[in-house]
Protein backbone atom coordinates (compact mmCIF):
# COMPACT_ATOMS: atom_id res chain seq x y z
CA UNK A 1 0.00 0.00 0.00
CA UNK A 2 1.38 3.43 -0.95
CA UNK A 3 1.89 6.06 1.74
CA UNK A 4 -0.85 8.22 0.19
CA UNK A 5 -3.36 5.36 0.30
CA UNK A 6 -2.35 4.60 3.88
CA UNK A 7 -2.99 8.21 4.96
CA UNK A 8 -6.33 8.22 3.13
CA UNK A 9 -7.38 5.00 4.86
CA UNK A 10 -6.29 6.38 8.22
CA UNK A 11 -8.29 9.59 7.75
CA UNK A 12 -11.37 7.67 6.61
CA UNK A 13 -11.18 5.43 9.66
CA UNK A 14 -10.86 8.42 11.97
CA UNK A 15 -13.79 10.14 10.26
CA UNK A 16 -16.04 7.13 10.61
CA UNK A 17 -15.10 6.58 14.21
CA UNK A 18 -16.52 9.93 15.33
CA UNK A 19 -20.24 9.23 15.53
CA UNK A 20 -21.22 12.70 16.71
CA UNK A 21 -19.79 14.17 13.54
CA UNK A 22 -21.48 11.59 11.36
CA UNK A 23 -24.81 12.16 13.09
CA UNK A 24 -24.62 15.92 13.16
CA UNK A 25 -23.54 16.22 9.57
CA UNK A 26 -26.12 13.61 8.45
CA UNK A 27 -23.49 12.80 5.87
CA UNK A 28 -24.49 9.16 5.66
CA UNK A 29 -28.18 9.64 5.10
CA UNK A 30 -30.84 10.14 7.67
CA UNK A 31 -29.26 10.47 11.08
CA UNK A 32 -30.43 9.11 14.37
CA UNK A 33 -33.30 11.05 15.80
CA UNK A 34 -33.87 10.86 19.52
CA UNK A 35 -37.25 11.94 20.74
CA UNK A 36 -36.97 13.09 24.32
CA UNK A 37 -38.81 11.55 27.19
CA UNK A 38 -40.23 14.97 27.96
CA UNK A 39 -43.61 16.12 26.77
CA UNK A 40 -46.19 13.49 25.95
CA UNK A 41 -43.82 10.61 25.26
CA UNK A 42 -43.88 7.76 27.76
CA UNK A 43 -40.42 6.25 27.54
CA UNK A 44 -37.83 7.00 24.91
CA UNK A 45 -38.04 6.62 21.16
CA UNK A 46 -35.06 6.45 18.85
CA UNK A 47 -35.62 6.49 15.11
CA UNK A 48 -33.08 5.48 12.53
CA UNK A 49 -34.56 5.72 9.06
CA UNK A 50 -37.89 3.92 9.26
CA UNK A 51 -36.78 1.76 12.19
CA UNK A 52 -38.19 2.75 15.55
CA UNK A 53 -36.73 1.59 18.84
CA UNK A 54 -38.90 2.28 21.83
CA UNK A 55 -37.76 1.82 25.40
CA UNK A 56 -40.91 1.81 27.46
CA UNK A 57 -41.17 3.03 31.07
CA UNK A 58 -40.61 -0.56 32.25
CA UNK A 59 -37.22 -0.38 30.54
CA UNK A 60 -38.05 -2.92 27.84
CA UNK A 61 -36.96 -2.35 24.28
CA UNK A 62 -39.63 -2.78 21.62
CA UNK A 63 -39.00 -2.29 17.92
CA UNK A 64 -41.06 -1.73 14.82
CA UNK A 65 -40.78 -0.35 11.31
CA UNK A 66 -42.69 2.77 10.39
CA UNK A 67 -45.17 2.13 7.62
CA UNK A 68 -45.49 4.39 4.61
CA UNK A 69 -48.93 5.52 3.45
CA UNK A 70 -48.76 3.13 0.51
CA UNK A 71 -47.71 0.22 2.77
CA UNK A 72 -50.74 0.91 4.93
CA UNK A 73 -53.12 1.15 1.99
CA UNK A 74 -51.79 -2.10 0.52
CA UNK A 75 -52.00 -3.89 3.86
CA UNK A 76 -55.57 -2.73 4.44
CA UNK A 77 -56.64 -3.86 0.96
CA UNK A 78 -54.93 -7.18 1.40
CA UNK A 79 -56.54 -7.69 4.82
CA UNK A 80 -60.00 -6.87 3.49
CA UNK A 81 -59.65 -9.72 1.03
CA UNK A 82 -58.17 -12.15 3.52
CA UNK A 83 -59.86 -15.45 4.35
CA UNK A 84 -58.61 -14.98 7.92
CA UNK A 85 -61.61 -13.63 9.79
CA UNK A 86 -59.58 -11.57 12.24
CA UNK A 87 -57.44 -10.03 9.56
CA UNK A 88 -60.43 -9.28 7.35
CA UNK A 89 -62.19 -7.51 10.22
CA UNK A 90 -59.11 -5.43 10.94
CA UNK A 91 -59.08 -4.39 7.28
CA UNK A 92 -62.77 -3.52 7.33
CA UNK A 93 -62.42 -1.35 10.43
CA UNK A 94 -59.32 0.42 9.10
CA UNK A 95 -61.07 1.05 5.79
CA UNK A 96 -64.05 2.48 7.65
CA UNK A 97 -61.80 4.84 9.59
CA UNK A 98 -60.26 6.04 6.33
CA UNK A 99 -63.71 6.51 4.82
CA UNK A 100 -64.59 8.74 7.76
CA UNK A 101 -61.80 11.06 6.69
CA UNK A 102 -59.41 9.99 9.41
CA UNK A 103 -55.98 8.78 8.39
CA UNK A 104 -54.86 5.35 9.50
CA UNK A 105 -51.25 5.86 10.55
CA UNK A 106 -50.47 2.26 11.44
CA UNK A 107 -52.08 -1.04 10.52
CA UNK A 108 -51.23 -4.51 11.74
CA UNK A 109 -48.01 -3.12 13.10
CA UNK A 110 -45.74 -5.92 14.30
CA UNK A 111 -43.89 -5.07 17.50
CA UNK A 112 -40.68 -6.99 18.10
CA UNK A 113 -38.58 -7.46 21.17
CA UNK A 114 -34.85 -6.79 21.36
CA UNK A 115 -34.16 -10.38 20.24
CA UNK A 116 -36.39 -9.86 17.16
CA UNK A 117 -39.09 -12.21 18.38
CA UNK A 118 -42.61 -10.88 17.96
CA UNK A 119 -44.02 -9.37 21.16
CA UNK A 120 -47.37 -8.13 20.00
CA UNK A 121 -49.09 -6.18 17.27
CA UNK A 122 -51.12 -3.04 17.03
CA UNK A 123 -54.23 -3.45 14.93
CA UNK A 124 -54.93 0.18 14.02
CA UNK A 125 -53.28 3.46 14.89
CA UNK A 126 -54.59 6.91 14.07
CA UNK A 127 -53.25 10.29 15.13
CA UNK A 128 -55.22 10.08 18.36
CA UNK A 129 -56.31 6.49 18.83
CA UNK A 130 -54.80 3.06 19.31
CA UNK A 131 -57.33 0.34 18.54
CA UNK A 132 -57.51 -3.33 19.46
CA UNK A 133 -59.95 -5.19 17.24
CA UNK A 134 -61.73 -8.40 18.21
CA UNK A 135 -64.27 -10.40 16.34
CA UNK A 136 -66.37 -11.44 19.29
CA UNK A 137 -66.69 -11.67 23.04
CA UNK A 138 -65.07 -15.09 22.90
CA UNK A 139 -62.01 -13.61 21.23
CA UNK A 140 -61.70 -11.11 24.07
CA UNK A 141 -62.46 -13.60 26.84
CA UNK A 142 -59.26 -15.59 26.51
CA UNK A 143 -56.98 -12.66 27.11
CA UNK A 144 -58.95 -10.13 29.03
CA UNK A 145 -56.01 -7.97 30.01
CA UNK A 146 -54.59 -7.53 26.52
CA UNK A 147 -55.60 -3.87 26.21
CA UNK A 148 -53.67 -3.09 29.38
CA UNK A 149 -50.57 -2.85 27.23
CA UNK A 150 -52.01 0.44 25.96
CA UNK A 151 -52.70 1.93 29.37
CA UNK A 152 -50.46 0.42 32.04
CA UNK A 153 -47.01 1.86 31.52
CA UNK A 154 -45.44 -0.42 34.12
CA UNK A 155 -46.00 -3.49 31.94
CA UNK A 156 -43.14 -5.03 29.97
CA UNK A 157 -45.21 -4.89 26.79
CA UNK A 158 -46.57 -1.37 27.24
CA UNK A 159 -46.67 0.04 23.75
CA UNK A 160 -48.48 3.36 23.71
CA UNK A 161 -45.66 5.90 23.83
CA UNK A 162 -47.80 8.86 22.87
CA UNK A 163 -50.56 7.96 25.29
CA UNK A 164 -53.18 7.73 22.57
CA UNK A 165 -56.77 7.00 23.42
CA UNK A 166 -57.18 3.24 23.75
CA UNK A 167 -60.18 1.60 22.10
CA UNK A 168 -61.34 -2.00 22.29
CA UNK A 169 -63.49 -2.70 19.25
CA UNK A 170 -65.62 -5.85 19.28
CA UNK A 171 -67.56 -6.57 16.11
CA UNK A 172 -70.22 -9.09 17.15
CA UNK A 173 -73.05 -7.49 19.16
CA UNK A 174 -72.57 -8.03 22.88
CA UNK A 175 -75.21 -9.08 25.36
CA UNK A 176 -75.67 -6.84 28.39
CA UNK A 177 -73.93 -9.40 30.59
CA UNK A 178 -70.98 -9.60 28.23
CA UNK A 179 -70.74 -5.83 28.02
CA UNK A 180 -70.80 -5.53 31.80
CA UNK A 181 -68.14 -8.23 32.19
CA UNK A 182 -65.86 -6.44 29.77
CA UNK A 183 -66.40 -3.02 31.32
CA UNK A 184 -65.71 -4.45 34.76
CA UNK A 185 -62.44 -5.92 33.49
CA UNK A 186 -60.82 -3.40 31.17
CA UNK A 187 -59.22 -0.21 32.50
CA UNK A 188 -61.54 2.77 32.81
CA UNK A 189 -59.61 4.71 30.21
CA UNK A 190 -60.23 2.12 27.49
CA UNK A 191 -63.37 2.71 25.43
CA UNK A 192 -65.43 -0.32 24.51
CA UNK A 193 -66.93 0.02 21.05
CA UNK A 194 -69.35 -2.50 19.59
CA UNK A 195 -70.18 -1.26 16.09
CA UNK A 196 -68.82 0.90 13.32
CA UNK A 197 -71.49 3.50 14.13
CA UNK A 198 -70.23 3.73 17.69
CA UNK A 199 -66.69 3.97 16.39
CA UNK A 200 -67.66 6.84 14.11
CA UNK A 201 -68.94 8.78 17.10
CA UNK A 202 -65.81 8.33 19.17
CA UNK A 203 -63.16 9.10 16.56
CA UNK A 204 -61.72 12.53 17.20
CA UNK B 1 -58.01 -14.70 20.16
CA UNK B 2 -57.52 -16.27 16.81
CA UNK B 3 -56.71 -19.75 18.00
CA UNK B 4 -57.47 -21.01 21.48
CA UNK B 5 -57.15 -24.40 23.12
CA UNK B 6 -60.06 -25.40 25.32
CA UNK B 7 -59.77 -27.92 28.11
CA UNK B 8 -62.09 -29.18 30.81
CA UNK B 9 -59.21 -29.39 33.26
CA UNK B 10 -56.50 -27.04 34.39
CA UNK B 11 -53.35 -27.97 32.51
CA UNK B 12 -49.88 -27.42 33.90
CA UNK B 13 -48.23 -24.76 31.67
CA UNK B 14 -45.05 -26.81 31.35
CA UNK B 15 -47.09 -29.72 30.09
CA UNK B 16 -48.69 -27.50 27.45
CA UNK B 17 -45.25 -26.17 26.53
CA UNK B 18 -43.96 -29.70 26.02
CA UNK B 19 -46.91 -30.48 23.79
CA UNK B 20 -46.52 -27.46 21.56
CA UNK B 21 -42.79 -28.02 21.22
CA UNK B 22 -43.54 -31.52 19.97
CA UNK B 23 -46.23 -30.15 17.62
CA UNK B 24 -43.80 -27.61 16.21
CA UNK B 25 -41.17 -30.27 15.75
CA UNK B 26 -43.51 -32.64 13.97
CA UNK B 27 -44.95 -29.93 11.76
CA UNK B 28 -41.53 -28.48 10.92
CA UNK B 29 -42.32 -25.10 12.43
CA UNK B 30 -40.03 -22.43 13.83
CA UNK B 31 -40.38 -22.25 17.60
CA UNK B 32 -38.85 -19.71 19.94
CA UNK B 33 -39.04 -18.43 23.49
CA UNK B 34 -37.67 -15.12 24.72
CA UNK B 35 -36.00 -14.09 27.93
CA UNK B 36 -38.62 -13.24 30.50
CA UNK B 37 -41.14 -15.60 28.96
CA UNK B 38 -41.88 -17.33 32.24
CA UNK B 39 -44.15 -15.25 34.44
CA UNK B 40 -44.52 -15.46 38.21
CA UNK B 41 -47.85 -17.26 38.00
CA UNK B 42 -46.37 -19.94 35.74
CA UNK B 43 -47.73 -18.50 32.51
CA UNK B 44 -45.38 -18.53 29.53
CA UNK B 45 -45.69 -15.59 27.19
CA UNK B 46 -44.58 -14.45 23.76
CA UNK B 47 -43.98 -17.87 22.24
CA UNK B 48 -43.36 -17.47 18.53
CA UNK B 49 -44.50 -20.31 16.29
CA UNK B 50 -43.85 -19.52 12.65
CA UNK B 51 -43.96 -21.08 9.26
CA UNK B 52 -41.63 -19.36 6.82
CA UNK B 53 -42.67 -19.22 3.20
CA UNK B 54 -39.96 -17.05 1.70
CA UNK B 55 -36.50 -15.71 2.32
CA UNK B 56 -37.49 -12.28 3.60
CA UNK B 57 -37.24 -11.35 7.26
CA UNK B 58 -41.00 -11.04 7.49
CA UNK B 59 -42.06 -13.82 5.14
CA UNK B 60 -43.83 -16.01 7.64
CA UNK B 61 -47.14 -16.95 9.13
CA UNK B 62 -47.21 -16.48 12.88
CA UNK B 63 -49.01 -17.80 15.88
CA UNK B 64 -47.94 -15.61 18.77
CA UNK B 65 -48.94 -17.73 21.69
CA UNK B 66 -49.30 -17.42 25.44
CA UNK B 67 -49.62 -20.43 27.69
CA UNK B 68 -51.80 -19.54 30.63
CA UNK B 69 -51.68 -20.92 34.13
CA UNK B 70 -55.33 -20.81 35.13
CA UNK B 71 -57.78 -18.93 32.99
CA UNK B 72 -61.29 -20.20 32.66
CA UNK B 73 -64.07 -19.02 30.45
CA UNK B 74 -66.19 -16.25 31.89
CA UNK B 75 -69.43 -17.59 30.47
CA UNK B 76 -71.18 -20.88 29.84
CA UNK B 77 -71.23 -22.11 26.30
CA UNK B 78 -71.82 -25.42 24.66
CA UNK B 79 -68.75 -26.42 22.73
CA UNK B 80 -68.77 -29.72 20.91
CA UNK B 81 -68.39 -32.39 23.55
CA UNK B 82 -68.29 -29.77 26.31
CA UNK B 83 -71.66 -29.40 27.97
CA UNK B 84 -73.24 -26.04 28.55
CA UNK B 85 -72.50 -26.11 32.25
CA UNK B 86 -68.92 -27.30 31.93
CA UNK B 87 -66.28 -24.85 33.07
CA UNK B 88 -63.52 -24.82 30.54
CA UNK B 89 -60.01 -23.48 30.66
CA UNK B 90 -57.76 -21.86 28.14
CA UNK B 91 -54.37 -23.57 28.35
CA UNK B 92 -53.14 -21.65 25.30
CA UNK B 93 -54.10 -18.57 23.34
CA UNK B 94 -52.66 -17.47 20.04
CA UNK B 95 -52.84 -13.98 18.55
CA UNK B 96 -55.78 -12.22 17.01
CA UNK B 97 -55.08 -13.71 13.63
CA UNK B 98 -55.17 -17.36 12.72
CA UNK B 99 -53.29 -18.02 9.49
CA UNK B 100 -55.22 -20.77 7.79
CA UNK B 101 -52.52 -23.30 6.96
CA UNK B 102 -50.46 -22.88 10.09
CA UNK B 103 -53.58 -23.10 12.26
CA UNK B 104 -54.74 -26.25 10.51
CA UNK B 105 -51.48 -28.14 10.87
CA UNK B 106 -50.89 -26.94 14.40
CA UNK B 107 -54.43 -27.95 15.41
CA UNK B 108 -54.13 -31.38 13.87
CA UNK B 109 -50.81 -32.06 15.55
CA UNK B 110 -51.94 -30.72 18.92
CA UNK B 111 -55.26 -32.55 19.02
CA UNK B 112 -53.53 -35.80 18.13
CA UNK B 113 -51.46 -35.31 21.28
CA UNK B 114 -54.38 -34.08 23.38
CA UNK B 115 -57.53 -35.68 21.98
CA UNK B 116 -59.67 -34.54 24.90
CA UNK B 117 -59.06 -30.90 24.21
CA UNK B 118 -60.78 -28.72 21.64
CA UNK B 119 -59.45 -25.96 19.46
CA UNK B 120 -61.39 -22.79 18.88
CA UNK B 121 -60.53 -20.65 15.89
CA UNK B 122 -62.47 -17.45 16.24
CA UNK B 123 -65.89 -18.87 17.12
CA UNK B 124 -65.54 -22.20 15.33
CA UNK B 125 -64.67 -25.12 17.53
CA UNK B 126 -62.93 -28.31 16.37
CA UNK B 127 -62.28 -31.64 17.96
CA UNK B 128 -59.71 -34.18 16.85
CA UNK B 129 -62.51 -36.11 15.20
CA UNK B 130 -63.46 -33.04 13.14
CA UNK B 131 -59.99 -32.31 11.89
CA UNK B 132 -59.17 -35.96 11.24
CA UNK B 133 -62.31 -36.14 9.15
CA UNK B 134 -61.15 -33.17 7.15
CA UNK B 135 -57.67 -34.61 6.86
CA UNK B 136 -59.07 -37.85 5.50
CA UNK B 137 -61.20 -36.04 2.91
CA UNK B 138 -59.85 -32.83 1.37
CA UNK B 139 -57.11 -32.00 3.87
CA UNK B 140 -56.20 -28.36 4.31
CA UNK B 141 -58.03 -25.78 2.26
CA UNK B 142 -57.76 -22.03 2.70
CA UNK B 143 -61.26 -21.64 4.11
CA UNK B 144 -61.33 -24.83 6.19
CA UNK B 145 -62.64 -23.11 9.33
CA UNK B 146 -65.52 -21.34 7.63
CA UNK B 147 -66.41 -24.19 5.31
CA UNK B 148 -65.96 -27.10 7.68
CA UNK B 149 -69.67 -27.53 8.22
CA UNK B 150 -70.34 -27.58 4.48
CA UNK B 151 -67.55 -30.05 3.88
CA UNK B 152 -68.77 -32.13 6.78
CA UNK B 153 -72.26 -32.31 5.30
CA UNK B 154 -71.08 -33.01 1.77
Amino acid sequence: MSFKKYILLLLTTLFLSVPSFAEKSDFFGKGEEVLQQAGNTLGTIVKVGNKVEYTNPAGKLLKWSEQSASDITNSINSAKNSTDVGRKLEGTVADFINSEGKTVEGFGLTIKKADNSVATDIDVLTSNEIIEIKNSYGAWDGKRTQVNRFTNSSLDDFVNPYNKKAILYIETPLTEIQRTTILNTIPNNVSLINSLNELKLILK
Amino acid sequence: MGLTILSREIVNPEETLNKIVVCSLKMNLYFSLSEGALKQDGAIQYINIKKYFGNGEDDYELLLTDILSIQHSSESKEFGTFGKNDVFYYPLLATDNAPSKLSYHFSLAYLRLCPNHLISIYDWVFSLKDIEKLEQSVGWIETWCQDFQKLDNA
